[in-house]
């Protein structure tokens, strides 16, 4: 996911981003790959400690390339209003974990990579946030890659890549697709 | 604990700029403290040293009646004193001129500095100041109005370690005038073959200095006494004899502070430091290592750069704290000075701040240890919270309420590097404003002490013969309340002398005291001054009518006539000589000529030393500027190495970030800046109160615009060089580390 968000590089292989080739891109055009097309969540936030929530998000919309999603209505339609004004630490791990997912929207990136988003949530918070992965989907039209090692996420997904020790084993198109709520987590 | 230990290596590598700019520091506190102190001993024992044991007299005097040996013998018995009539001859070429001592026995002995000592009549020493200005070498040839002598080596009297020539002369001039040691029967062979004015005189060291009054009183009497000099009012004894304790005074005041502030500054990094081992800390918690031995081993990881720094500042100071020392006593002869570092300076300043440095760390590794092993594993703080809050509801920029936080939410971290950024400001300004001082007295003082072109000083009272020029009469009184010598100048009536500037009132009769009198005794128009004549020990009350603007000399002015009736004279006698014009005055009338050109010449040798030491503090001031503002922003960069890693991964370019990060401090700078403004020019005062005191002029506090601006642009652009270095450190943290040392 490092490689595909233009994070790291790599040492053999090619990848392509909606139809363009990536893997040699210079220091200086990655940042601007990240800038324009990418949205990253990850499994510990990292969210600024010393921002609150709705400065948290705004960082992506300071640099956004796209037109951006308003911060106001972001936070109105993801439930984020109540607790805007308030820091890191002072959030609930799913709290969190829909500010980090808020802030990666926000500057409406063609592609939001999502790495192990659940992996730190107790199950009711998991639930919140991958239904609140789903809103943004329908919402935002956004292209979502979700890596986990729980099997149960794969029931949201429209198309499900098995990955493993580096290699792909499998890709299947979901025909079963579910809803959060049927999700065993 | 091996295991643990053998990160040290990784540590120093990957922590390398945190140990060389805490050694830096630690260098520089211990070198400061090493040599302040060193310097201030050794100017002190070896000045005393050389009076002691070479016997500086305790006052000079002139008697009308001779005294014979006998008389001398009886006085020495009477008094419990050593009693010898000194003498020298002075000869003059161009600008430069000579003063041949004859050697003496008993007081002001002469020591050898270098080279051999003298036995033949034609074997001289030369004062080392003189010969190292005029590349005179030992085993030459030295003639003089056609005599010649063999130069044996370099030596100096104890009563000339402040070589002025005169001493009502502002400064030492070491490159014109010259000090020449003779044998005592050289110098009488020599006397007799040349035509160069002598001077002679008797000196006196007291066995018990409290009959001193006693001993005045009895050559008055019986020999007619006309002249006395103590070594108080004597310029050339004094300022050197007291230099060492002067310096002392201002060392134990200065040196403690910075070197204080230092070490606190270095710290508070190393607490920081630790602050981001707590996962280290956690881990080995858990692995079972006891708080003492993890205690210990971070202990060990502060001590290096202590002992590092102790020894690297031991060694400096080892290497130029001698030459350091010289600046003190640049006016000074230079003596063959025992230069170490005492014992006890030395002990503390190995010890000190490796202890100090292990305390802090051993400390901060046990509050780390309150906190439970899974917040120290998650690297959290969980007793207290991070508490950020301030302008959650404004609409202003995230960047900006970043930077905003960033110096609100860790106020200990903000205060310190204002203090460093104060600091070196206040010390660059300082230096900046002693060189506006230095060159205003240069540049005006030779001005206002020097009426006339030329000032003949007559070795005697004239009264019949009219040598040219206009009149005056100039003497030289004590203050009773500390024996320090003040000259008493009649200056002629319709003169020049009536449109001398005034700082307080308006030249007319009376009695008028120089500005250098006024600011070093805390006298102004309307009060009086108390001066006794040194011979007699009469006392007179004098009212002050006024204040001349002369900042250089220790000067009592009034007209002619006033001081003709202070001194009892009934006729028209005068001693000095004011002309624009260069008068033929016989060497034989005279004891010395004043000009102003040579006064200015002086003025700017004297002050061009005094740059050296300037520059010097500028130096520290800068590099002060740079170490701590590296540090400190140093550890801005570390605590927010996450938040830098995920504005990156954002998208966020290089730039953009280090405006974010590093720019938290510009206002600090601003701040620091004219913090130090009010600070300098309250320092300037005490300065100028110092310099008063010890030197006995008047530095006017004095400071440019243009020096201020050169200032702030030093230091802003010390700042943006130390911020130009973390930028590297900005670009080089890496995203896929941070993000998973947040994982993990």
């Amino acid at each position: 996911m490092n490689m595909i968000g233009g994070i790291d590089t790599l040492d053999s292989g090619s990848i392509t981003v909606d139809g363009v080739e990536i893997s040699g891109y210079s220091k200086k055009k990655l940042v601007e790959y990240r800038r324009e097309k990418i949205g990253f969540v990850f499994q510990f936030y990292n969210l600024i400690p010393s921002l609150t929530a709705r400065e948290n998000i705004e960082t992506t919309v300071d640099i956004a390339v796209n037109t951006p999603i308003d911060v106001k209505e972001l936070m109105e339609k993801l439930d984020i209003t109540p607790f805007a004004n308030r820091y890191p630490n002072q959030l609930s791990g799913g709290q969190q974990q829909r500010v980090a997912i808020a802030r990666a929207i926000a500057k409406n990136p063609a592609l939001l990579l999502c790495d192990e988003l659940t992996g730190a949530l107790d199950s009711k918070s998991a639930a919140e946030v991958l239904d609140f992965i789903e809103k943004v989907n329908q919402t935002y039209h956004t292209t979502i890659l979700i890596i986990t090692h729980n099997e149960a996420i794969k029931g949201i997904a429209d198309k499900v890549i098995r990955v493993k020790d580096g290699k792909v084993i499998s890709q299947e198109t979901n025909t079963h697709k579910v809803s959060v709520a049927e999700l065993e987590l | 604990m091996k295991a643990i230990n053998h990160t040290f290596k990784k540590d120093l590598r990957s922590n390398i700029s945190f140990y060389a700019a805490i050694g830096l520091l630690t260098m520089f506190a211990v070198f400061l403290s090493a040599v302040g102190f060193s310097d201030a001993a050794m100017i002190k024992d070896d000045i005393h040293k050389i009076m002691t044991e070479q016997h500086v007299e305790d006052a000079q005097f002139l008697t009308a009646l001779e005294m014979t040996d006998e008389d001398i013998s009886a006085l020495e018995e009477k008094y419990d004193a050593r009693i010898e009539q000194d003498a020298y001859l002075d000869y003059e070429e161009g600008e430069k001129s000579w003063r041949i001592f004859r050697g003496m026995d008993k007081v002001n002995v002469y020591t050898l500095l270098e080279g051999d000592d003298i036995t033949g009549d034609n074997e001289i020493l030369f004062d080392r100041d003189f010969a190292d200005s005029n590349s005179l070498e030992t085993g030459s040839t030295y003639v003089l109005d056609g005599h010649e002598f063999l130069i044996k080596g370099i030596g100096v009297r104890p009563d000339y370690l402040y070589s002025k020539k005169n001493d009502s002369d502002p400064w030492v001039d070491k490159e014109n005038f010259g000090m020449i040691l003779m044998t005592a029967s050289g110098y009488d062979k020599l006397r007799e073959s040349c035509q160069w004015q002598e001077t002679r005189y008797y000196s006196v060291e007291y066995g018990d200095e409290e009959r001193s009054e006693d001993f005045r009183r009895d050559i008055y009497e019986n020999f007619h006494a006309y002249s006395y000099i103590s070594d108080q009012s004597n310029s050339r004894i004094n300022t050197p004899a007291t230099s060492g304790d002067k310096i002392f005074s201002e060392a134990i005041v200065l040196i403690p502070v910075m070197a204080i502030v230092i070490l606190i500054l270095v710290a508070i990094v190393i607490g920081r430091m630790l602050e981001r081992e707590q996962k280290y800390i956690g881990t080995l918690a858990a692995l079972g290592y006891r708080r003492g031995e993890i205690g210990r081993h971070y202990m060990i990881y502060a001590i290096i750069p202590g002992i590092i720094g102790s020894v690297l500042g031991m060694a400096l100071a080892l290497i130029a704290g001698r030459d350091l020392a010289m600046y003190f006593v640049i006016d000074f002869q230079k003596l063959n000075y025992n230069y170490y570092i005492r014992p006890l300076i030395a002990v503390l300043c190995m010890v000190v701040p490796s202890l100090l440095f292990g305390l802090v760390a051993y400390r901060k590794t046990m509050k780390i240890f309150r906190r439970n092993v899974v917040s120290m594993l998650a690297e959290r703080d969980d007793r207290t919270g991070r508490k950020h809050g301030m302008l959650e509801k404004s609409s202003m920029s995230f960047r900006r309420k970043f930077r905003i936080r960033e110096l609100f939410s860790h106020p200990g971290r903000t205060v310190l590097i204002l203090f460093c950024l104060l600091l070196s400001a206040f010390m660059c300004l300082e230096g900046f404003a002693m060189k506006d001082m230095v060159n205003d007295l240069v540049d005006k003082g030779a001005e206002k002490a020097a009426v006339y072109e030329y000032s003949y000083y007559l070795n005697h009272m004239e009264l019949e013969s009219d040598l040219g020029g206009v009149h005056g009469i100039s003497t030289s009184y004590e203050t009773p309340d500390n024996g320090a010598s003040i000259g008493v100048m009649g200056v002629p009536e319709d003169s020049r002398f009536g449109g001398l500037e005034m700082k307080e009132g308006s030249f007319g009769s009376g009695f008028y005291i120089s500005n250098a009198v006024s600011v070093e005794r805390g006298l102004h128009k309307g009060d009086s001054i108390e001066v006794a004549n040194p011979v007699t020990l009469e006392k007179y009350e004098l009212e002050i009518f006024g204040v001349v603007a002369d900042n250089t000399q220790q000067m009592i002015y009034t007209t002619y006539d006033e001081a003709r009736k202070l001194m009892g004279l009934d006729e028209a006698y005068y001693n000095v000589v004011y002309s624009d014009e260069e008068l033929p005055i016989s060497g034989e009338d005279l004891a010395y000529v004043s000009d102003s050109k040579s006064m200015l010449d002086t003025f700017e040798s004297a002050m061009s030393a005094l740059s050296g030491f300037i520059n010097g503090v500028m130096f520290m001031g800068v590099l002060m500027s740079v170490v701590s503002v590296y540090l400190v922003v140093n550890m801005i960069v570390e605590s927010n190495k996450s938040s830098i890693s995920m504005l990156k991964v954002l998208g966020y370019r290089d730039r953009e970030i280090n405006g974010i990060v590093l720019n938290t401090n510009h206002v600090l700078v601003i701040l620091g800046f004219l913090l130090a403004l009010p600070m300098c020019i309250a320092l300037l005062r005490g300065v100028s109160a110092v310099m008063v005191s010890r030197m006995h002029v008047v530095l006017e506090p004095s400071f440019s615009p243009v020096s201020a601006l050169i200032c702030a642009a030093i230091i802003i652009i010390s700042y943006f060089v130390s911020l130009f270095l973390l930028r590297r450190k900005v670009s080089r943290i890496d995203m896929v580390v941070s993000l998973k040392g947040n994982r993990e």
